[in-house]
């Protein structure tokens, strides 16, 4: 067998003729599948706005109540908190560019990775824009309300293990899911720079 | 029917053997098929992107393989999520029922190479003109034909017993 009859042989064994009827299946089976898509991502904007709107319609009344000075300080935290997770998961997903689909390998490779370091850089630093302002915030304004005794202590406790939860997840999100797809990228990247 | 369809039909009516091709280097038997429809979707969604500076079929060939390869990044997890055996190489391309040897072994040498050289291998397959393949990977043409020479070696010496070609 020489390397170049490998061509033929690829090549028959791939064209097989589309049917007018199987032609016309593909297309409408990729229209809806367009369709459906193109609804998730409505979605998803919608079910993030709902709740930072419910965030803020939940807390918004402790404003009203007088002498809970530490509860309304909390219910602010979280209030603006919410309002700032929204726009940054937003921010992010608007500036960080997905690789065109239509560019060059080597530059779809290289816009990945960029958009890779920047979901890495976002979930290393979820404590600081995510966890840390939400439970400072449900912290104070239980506090406020039941005022700093036992009952206080054991909420802050539940709420600081949550607060561990969801950091490990993400970080583990970074080691197990993020990170392999970069430094597959990577090697893609040097393996074809190599030969340039 | 509208303009992007009837054109979307068209690229479909010609390339779809290449995209079938791209999906038996990049998927596995059964996926296929979600492959071959991811493509044609994605090709779809950014129809209205292409700016006539190559031929479309050229840029629907670099959509095609730049899905095929985030797809294949993709699989690793769909596979362990169902269990299946994503670790025996033979078995992520090649068509399990095809009898022909040359298939079998051309496959075979497909999962052997590595992302980028598999990629080259397919645009040489598919019978892409070189300035049309240095365009999809975005390697100079030189680097395309020196990579082909180093995969045509490799070929020669595992499947055709000292045969070895030295044309570059």
């Amino acid at each position: 067998m020489m390397f170049d009859d490998l061509r033929s042989s690829w090549q028959e064994a791939n064209d097989k003729p589309l049917s007018f009827k199987e032609r016309e299946q593909l297309v409408t089976k990729v229209c809806r599948r367009v369709e459906r898509l193109s609804g998730s991502f409505v979605q998803r904007d919608v079910i993030e706005t709902i709740a930072a709107v419910v965030v803020i319609l939940a807390f918004l009344p402790l404003f009203s109540r007088p002498d809970i000075y530490v509860a309304k300080l909390g219910a602010a935290i979280i209030i603006g908190s919410a309002g700032f997770i929204i726009y940054k998961m937003h921010h992010t997903r608007t500036i960080t560019k997905r690789p065109r689909l239509d560019a060059p390998l080597r530059e779809f490779c290289e816009v990945e990775i960029e958009r890779l370091d920047r979901q890495i850089a976002l979930s290393r630093s979820v404590l600081s824009w995510y966890i840390a302002p939400l439970i400072i915030g449900v912290n104070l304004v239980y506090s406020g309300i039941a005022g700093f005794g036992a009952a206080s202590r054991n909420y802050c406790i539940v709420t600081l293990l949550l607060a561990a939860a969801i950091y490990w997840w993400n970080q583990r999100a970074v080691t197990k899911s993020l990170l392999p797809v970069k430094n597959e990228l990577t090697n893609l990247l040097d393996d074809m720079n190599q030969s340039n | 029917m509208s303009e992007r369809e009837s054109c979307f039909r068209e690229l479909l009516g010609r390339n779809h053997a290449r995209w079938r091709g791209i999906a038996r280097c990049y998927a596995k038997d059964g996926d296929r098929d979600d492959l071959i429809q991811e493509i044609m979707m994605q090709i779809w969604k950014n129809l209205d992107r292409f700016e006539s500076r190559s031929s479309i079929d050229t840029w629907a060939y670099r959509v095609a393989l730049n899905t095929a390869l985030a797809w294949d990044r993709t699989s690793k997890k769909r596979a362990k999520k169902l269990n299946t055996d994503a670790t025996d190489v033979n078995r992520l391309v090649g068509d399990s029922r095809d009898s022909s040897i040359e298939r079998r072994v051309l496959d075979e040498f497909l999962t052997s190479l590595s992302k980028t050289d598999r990629a080259v291998m397919l645009l040489f397959l598919d019978d892409v003109p070189n300035a049309d393949a240095a365009e999809i990977t975005g390697m100079t043409e030189g680097a395309l034909r020196v990579r082909l020479h180093r995969i045509r070696n490799k070929f020669e010496a595992t499947y055709c017993e000292g045969e070895v070609s030295d044309d570059v």
